[in-house]
């Protein structure tokens, strides 16, 4: 569903993503784990259209991200780390101008609103302006937002952060709910023992280049001596 | 192909095929600014009516102060120049208002390019749009109605007068 063919991305002399090969399959969740600056944001931005590979090639489904940006585009719903809202637009009225730029009717968007009203509980909030909300609610809007169109494929960067106990619960629930009915999620994140909990399989980027794509049980036979939990793992793999 | 992948294309290419049109885009653009600036305007009665007033009362109180010098500059030309109809003031008015007005649009010309720039380049909504399926030039249409929108209304109150 998410295919990443060696891809280049540079800033300036830097290398951000190093020939980045990765598939993400339909009903799977893949954890991208890697230190600051490894190249996972980068690979998420090229992937939802906000930057271009230098080199190879990004798609999702069938469609190549650079020459068919609104197919992709429609086959994706993103959730990015800092979420973005009008401040002086309710959530409902957000929701409703997401559905249409993804040309739902009105009935359609009445039902979708009404379906991720229910799954995030925004309802007490979802009709005050956004700029009242609190980092949770404005996540959980988002989240909504990016789920209104019922995507194929769900990619969400560092979704945990800023998120209350509550919260957190609903959107790991949320996250294996979506991957059983077969769509994709593909998940950049800190919080290793959420991504170790949920994940189907976990990517590890350092300095820009994949170190590791497999299972977690994969990744303890390959590093056997570094303990059982993914966070010793993860560091003897990246310090290593 | 197997049958599988062909039916799931198909869903896919059905799904990409209602996407909106140009028109259709331009609409819930327009959609949007309204929904944005009636809550604006809301707000600002509400919420701001001091900061507002004053805003309003001292463009005014500038507009009028635009308009007395325009009519002092004018009667400068009248009575050192000529009045209408003399040898140069024509001349002299033509001179004036094609200079003034060229400069209004070159400083138009420029504030359109940076607000245009930062819209575009540095603004979290334009990094926001780019993830839905907006087509490229609606976004940068989008962005140069609103940055010539802030870069001439000032020139507006400039040429009022």
């Amino acid at each position: 569903m998410i295919r990443f063919e060696h891809v280049t991305r540079t800033y300036g002399n830097r290398v951000a993503v190093d020939q980045l090969d990765l598939d993400v399959s339909r009903g799977e969740l893949l954890a991208l784990l890697g230190h600051n600056g490894a190249g996972k944001t980068t690979s998420l931005k090229m992937l939802v259209g906000l930057l271009q590979a230098h080199s190879g090639r990004v798609l999702v489904g069938p469609y190549d991200v650079a020459e068919n940006p609104r197919e992709a585009s429609r086959l994706v719903g993103y959730v990015p780390d800092q979420p973005y809202l009008y401040d002086k637009l309710s959530g409902r009225e957000f929701l409703q101008f997401v559905a249409d730029m993804y040309g739902m009717t009105s009935v359609e968007t009445r039902e979708a609103i009404d379906r991720e009203c229910e799954r995030f509980e925004l309802s007490d909030f979802l009709d005050r302006l956004s700029e009242s909300y609190s980092h949770g609610m404005r996540q959980r809007t988002v989240f909504a937002a990016a789920l209104i169109h019922q995507p194929e494929a769900l990619v969400v960067d560092e979704p945990m952060v800023g998120l209350d106990p509550h919260s957190i619960r609903l959107v790991k629930d949320l996250l294996r709910n979506y991957v059983s009915l077969g769509r994709t999620v593909l998940m950049s994140t800190h919080t290793l023992n959420i991504a170790e909990e949920i994940a189907d399989r976990v990517a590890v980027m350092k300095q820009g280049q994949l170190v590791f794509d497999g299972r977690v049980d994969q990744l303890r036979s390959q590093i056997p001596h570094a303990g059982e939990s993914l966070e010793s793992l993860y560091l003897a793999l990246t310090h290593g | 192909m197997s049958d599988v992948a062909a039916a799931s294309l198909s869903e896919l290419a059905k799904a990409c095929e209602r996407l909106p049109s140009q028109d259709r885009e331009g609409q819930i653009f327009w959609k949007l600014r309204l929904r944005l600036g009636q809550a604006q305007l809301k707000f600002l009665f509400a919420e701001a009516r001091l900061r507002t007033g004053l805003v309003v009362g001292l463009s005014l109180l500038f507009w009028i102060g635009l308009f007395v010098l325009f009519h002092e500059g004018f009667e400068f030309v009248v009575s050192h120049v000529g009045s209408p109809g003399a040898t140069y003031h024509a001349q002299t008015i033509q001179f004036v208002f094609t200079l003034f007005f060229a400069s209004l649009q070159i400083m138009l010309i420029f504030s359109s390019g940076i607000i245009l720039y930062g819209g575009l380049y540095a603004s979290r909504e334009s990094a926001f749009l780019l993830t839905l399926p907006v087509r490229d030039e609606r976004l940068v249409f989008y962005r140069f109605q609103e940055a010539l929108f802030f870069s001439s209304w000032d020139s507006s109150c400039w040429r009022a007068p």
